[in-house]
């Protein structure tokens, strides 16, 4: 194995070893867990698999092989925001709705209360 | 739902952003120019007295538990309409811009069946106050992006005095935009098949607050809003 291998390969078990301890501390969602640690993996096999990225690049017509990874951190990354867009868009329905429920369940607690008041 | 000769009920929604200042006298004048309808105020998370001012008032007084914006908090006020069986909403800035003697006149043709949604131009008769010039010549692009995209005349797309009839109403309260709501809720109201009406008003200098449009950057604005309609205009509309 090659410094660099180790080095990657190291870096990668940490990044999945601090996933995990996010999600058993539930600062982060299994749900969004599984792509980071899908990440993680993923960097995983590169760091063993030295050749892969080679034949990545071969397949890519790419000369200097670790530039592969440029494309494809950016492509990652893209995808990512994206999908982090549309989840607070969709977050921000759900609060739109629920802020908009309570001022309604608000309002007749309030008139309610004040009819009440008017016929003891 | 069409209602011949039985009078129809109304509410006017008043969102209102930081509006203590004016927030009682418009919605006191709101009920002097039209004594037979109610009124709801809308506190949109107002870090002022706005709520306290308006609970002085005989209006109805629903408060969101943070600022989310006006299409939001005018949302809220065609969900409690339509949540309280009223048949017509009226939206009436909080911040004194618009003149409510103009109410009885959409309400008529509401109930007239003349449109279903009838909105305040400060344009068709220029009179009162006008805007800047910068905001007119951004409102003349935007007559043409209503021309091209639903062949509609619309002279002051940005108008938030406005009357929703029955059907309209129904449509609103379930569905109502929120990042350009004035603008976009106009294709949006045409593609439900609602027949979309303007009125000439007078409208004022805002009395107090100030705008929702802050840092008004003309070009960035115009961009954003005709993106957003044509979204509008290729999107399905939920009926």
């Amino acid at each position: 194995m090659k410094q660099v291998q180790i080095i990657a390969f190291v870096a990668s078990l940490g990044l999945l070893g601090i996933i995990l301890e996010l999600v058993r501390r539930k600062l982060l969602k299994e749900r969004f867990a599984l792509m980071w640690i899908f990440s993680a993996i993923v960097l995983l096999v590169f760091s063993l698999w030295g050749q892969l990225l080679e034949i990545l690049a071969k397949a890519f017509g790419i000369y200097y092989a670790p530039a592969i990874f440029i494309p494809i951190m950016l492509f990652f990354g893209v995808v990512l925001f994206l999908y982090f867009s549309v989840l607070v868009t969709t977050q921000w329905e759900k609060i739109k709705n629920l802020a908009q429920k309570i001022a309604l369940l608000e309002n007749r607690i309030n008139e309610l209360e004040n009819d009440k008041e008017e016929q003891p | 739902m069409e209602t011949k000769g039985q009078k129809l009920r109304a509410i006017a929604i008043v969102p209102a952003y930081n509006e203590q200042d004016t927030i009682e006298s418009v919605v006191n004048e709101i009920f002097r120019s039209a004594p037979n309808i109610a009124v709801a105020v809308i506190d949109d998370g107002s870090r002022d007295n706005t709520f306290v001012r308006a609970k002085k008032t005989k209006a109805r007084v629903l408060r969101l538990p943070f600022n989310m914006g006006i299409g939001a908090a005018v949302q809220t006020g065609f969900k409690f309409a339509f949540a309280n069986g009223y048949d017509i909403a009226i939206q009436v800035d909080g911040d004194g811009q618009h003149a409510p003697e103009f109410i009885p006149q959409m309400l008529e043709i509401i109930e007239s069946g003349g449109a279903d949604v009838v909105s305040g131009s400060r344009f068709l008769e220029k009179e009162g106050y006008q805007s800047s010039f910068i905001r007119r010549l951004g409102i003349k692009f935007f007559e043409l992006v209503y021309k091209i995209l639903v062949r509609m005349d619309v002279t002051d797309c940005t108008s938030g005095f406005r009357a929703f009839g029955p059907n309209a109403l129904r449509v609103v309260a379930e569905n109502y935009p929120d990042d350009y709501p004035e603008p976009e809720a106009v294709i949006m109201l045409h593609k439900a098949g609602l027949r979309f009406m303007e009125i000439p008003v007078i409208m004022r200098d805002r009395q107090g607050g100030k705008t929702s449009i802050r840092g008004f950057k003309p070009l960035h604005y115009m961009i954003k809003v005709s993106l957003a309609l044509i979204m509008n205009k290729i999107r399905k509309v939920e009926r």
